[in-house]
């Protein structure tokens, strides 16, 4: 039997400018499969080509290929979304590793029907109007405001009643709004973009930094759910948006933990583990029930209160990289072996 | 363990404050929980039916204000949602009326909170308030803690004083002394404050986020609200509720705030029983001892302050009665009398509107 193809598929046309292709295509060849990168628009249904790149002798050297065993799709969805028709033809034929959980919102209310965790979910509420905004303001205080559609902690803000005005934090910049200020600055992003609100967790740690928990799990090559790396992430200069990508540092977990909790550590680490593993099944069992689809990946971020609890911000279903600290590859490592579980099962069919 | 591990159940109640007291606690809390806080005077039993409904997980304490018009009422509250944690600000003469006129009654009404709070529980009182020592707390099977500023007690304020920001003052907690800042005018307020702070130290906040809450707190309106005027002219705007307590605590305000000439215009009080005039003739003997200039009283039973603040010799000359009636008279009267950096004292239930006066003269003097 030839070579399992692993398709690499996303939005941009030249894997060169694609930092990650070259693990991607690195680990495929060690695990003993193939990796094709290519982009939609160089997909030829009527020969059932796609033109796309392969790395070979130390570059990236165009080819011409038949079509993938499996897809590993990746990119921006939003960019990806241009080319839906070509990607929904190319589900019908190819298995594809990832599907999209879909928006803050939905997931929330999705796993507040299921239940089983609804206990661990911050309330979140959708706002359409700056009167929504100060009835929610008011009953919680201090609470976070954020757009439903988005990801890497962009458009995050933290905001905060002190007497008559508001302290709002965005990214690390802090502000002081009148009433009248506070209003236009959420009627501003409200006529930009669907936005949420959540009551604020205190998380911080002794020293009064906030932080919120990564907990990023996957699937393996047996379709097990294995945890890749759960670390602590710090906002920046009193920021409560903790995201790497919006200026945040990382720390590694054990030594975090052992700081933060002494003696406990262990077991609020093993309570992290089995709270991430368990999460992901109930994910992929309510995406399997709902839309007959698999989740292969899930970063799920977290706070814990001050009685250890913990409380989910919100679940994301393409994660992106952990820091380098822990590029042992294992990211890629499941990723190219859960896509050759795919294929096989796909080929057994 | 802590309330048995319970998640803390805080209510309020008293005649004077209870709003006040609530806001400052949750102002505190939120330091570092999410908190449900009933919304400010949503006291009655059928708020409180909602708010049972409302406190879910999310919530790692609950702050809510019981309001008593009637005896028993408190119990109702207590058995809809029970307490672990009851506060009683003061005992002063609201709705005396629907007690007999009696403050033994209207303590008795009071202390069905003492009741109604959870075995293991934890109860506040102010150890300066007369009234309140008849509340029989050796009753209660739990942790009492006393707040005062005049007589010893478990979290004393000394150092009291007013500031243009509110009131500052200092406590002692686990044997170190910390400075606060309230950002409400009264010496009132400092016992508001002094509960909100024994409530978190009990509950294991510190000082920093004491400090924090406080000073974050929202400030109700119209409440002792400060209006800075052109030309060093004051507006105290008080016009929400008038009780005798409430009534001498801002000619306190008035006193320590104004630094030139002092008006006070004192609202009729409702809801006081067969003693109104009573009492109201006694606010007027308390005006009298203050460094007032002039004297307003404003609504028909309000002529009786007059009569006091005269018969304890205040200048007969020096006072005037005005029915609603009458209001835009008054107004002209002020404008002739108001010179640069006078200080005007607007105090009266809200059902008087006495606010009108304040717009005219923050609109007149802007």
């Amino acid at each position: 039997m030839s070579l399992i193809l692993i398709g690499m598929l996303h939005h941009r046309k030249d894997p060169r400018s694609v930092q990650k292709s070259y693990a991607y295509a690195a680990v495929a060849k060690a695990e003993g499969a193939e990796l094709l990168y290519f982009s939609p628009k160089s997909v030829n249904f009527d020969e059932r080509k796609i033109n796309g790149y392969m790395y070979i002798d130390g570059k990236w050297q165009q080819v011409e290929s038949g079509f993938p065993d499996v897809i590993y799709n990746t990119g921006s969805p939003e960019k990806l979304e241009k080319s839906k028709e070509i990607i929904s033809k190319l589900k019908e034929e190819v298995p594809f590793t990832t599907y999209s959980i879909g928006n803050k919102m939905r997931v929330q209310r999705r796993l507040e029907n299921y239940g089983e965790f609804s206990k661990y979910l911050i309330p979140s509420e959708n706002i359409h109007s700056t009167r929504g905004f100060f009835s929610f303001l008011r009953q919680y205080g201090k609470i976070v405001f954020k757009p439903v559609n988005g990801h890497k902690g962009q458009g995050i803000s933290f905001i905060e009643s002190i007497q008559d005005k508001y302290h709002v934090l965005i990214g690390s910049k802090s502000y002081i709004f009148t009433l009248d200020e506070m209003k236009s600055f959420v009627s501003n992003n409200l006529n930009q973009e669907p936005y949420l609100v959540q009551p604020y967790i205190n998380c911080k740690t002794k020293e009064g930094i906030a932080y919120d928990i990564r907990l990023h799990v996957q699937k393996n090559g047996e379709g097990k759910w294995v945890i890749t790396a759960i670390y602590p992430r710090f906002g920046c200069c009193g920021s409560i948006v903790s995201n790497i990508n919006s200026g945040g540092s990382t720390n590694y977990l054990i030594p975090f933990l052992k700081q933060e909790f002494g003696d406990e550590y262990y077991e609020v680490k093993k309570y992290l583990e089995v709270f991430s593993l368990q999460l992901a099944e109930h994910m992929d069992k309510i995406q399997q029930e709902k839309f007959s689809e698999s989740i292969d990946e899930l970063g799920i971020d977290v706070a814990l209160d001050d009685m250890k609890k913990i409380w989910i911000y919100e679940i994301n279903w393409r994660p992106g990289c952990p820091p380098a600290f822990y590029l042992e590859l294992d990211v890629v490592i499941n990723t190219i072996r859960y896509a050759m579980l795919l294929a096989k099962e796909h080929r057994g069919n | 363990m802590l309330l048995n591990g319970e998640k803390p159940i805080i209510a309020v109640t008293g005649s004077a404050g209870k709003t006040t007291v609530k806001n400052l606690v949750a102002a505190i809390l939120r330091e570092k929980w999410v908190v449900f806080e009933s919304n400010d005077y949503n006291n009655t039993t059928e708020k409180t039916k909602e708010h049972a409904q409302r406190i879910s997980f999310i919530h790692r304490a609950a702050v809510v204000e019981y309001g008593m018009a009637y005896p028993g009422v408190i119990t109702e509250h207590c058995n809809i949602l029970k307490p672990n944690i009851g506060i009683i600000t003061n005992i002063g003469l609201a709705h005396i009326g629907n007690f007999q006129g009696s403050i033994e009654q209207l303590a008795a009404g009071k202390s069905e909170l003492v009741k109604g709070v959870s075995e293991g529980g934890m109860f506040f009182i102010n150890g300066d308030d007369e009234n309140s020592k008849l509340i029989p707390v050796n009753t209660f099977k739990g942790r009492l803690f006393k707040v005062s500023i005049d007589s010893n007690s478990d979290y004393r304020a000394t150092n009291v004083k007013y500031s243009e920001d509110g009131m500052v003052f200092t406590v002692t907690l686990d044997d170190k002394e910390y400075s606060f800042l309230c950002p409400m005018l009264g010496k009132h307020n400092v016992y508001n404050a002094l509960f909100a702070i024994a409530v978190a130290h009990q509950l294991g906040f510190s000082p920093l986020d004491m400090q924090k809450g406080l000073r974050n707190a929202k400030t109700p309106e119209h409440r002792l609200t400060i209006h800075k005027l052109t030309n060093g002219i004051i507006v105290i705007d008080d016009t929400v509720h008038a009780h005798p307590t409430a009534m001498k605590a801002a000619l306190d305000v008035l006193e320590a705030v104004g630094k030139k000439k002092k008006i006070a215009i004192l609202g009729s009080m409702p809801e006081l029983g067969d003693r109104i005039n009573e009492y109201h003739e006694e606010i007027g003997r308390y005006a009298a001892t203050k460094d007032i200039d002039f004297l307003y009283t404003y609504g028909n039973v309000s002529v009786n302050i007059g009569i006091g603040a005269i018969c304890a010799g205040f200048p007969i000359n020096k006072v005037s009665h005005k029915t609603p009636l009458y209001r835009k008279v008054m107004h002209r009267e002020l404008i002739n009398m108001i010179e640069p950096g006078t200080a005007i004292l607007i105090k009266g239930a809200s059902r008087l509107d006495m606010y009108e006066t304040v717009l005219f003269l923050c609109d007149y003097y802007k």
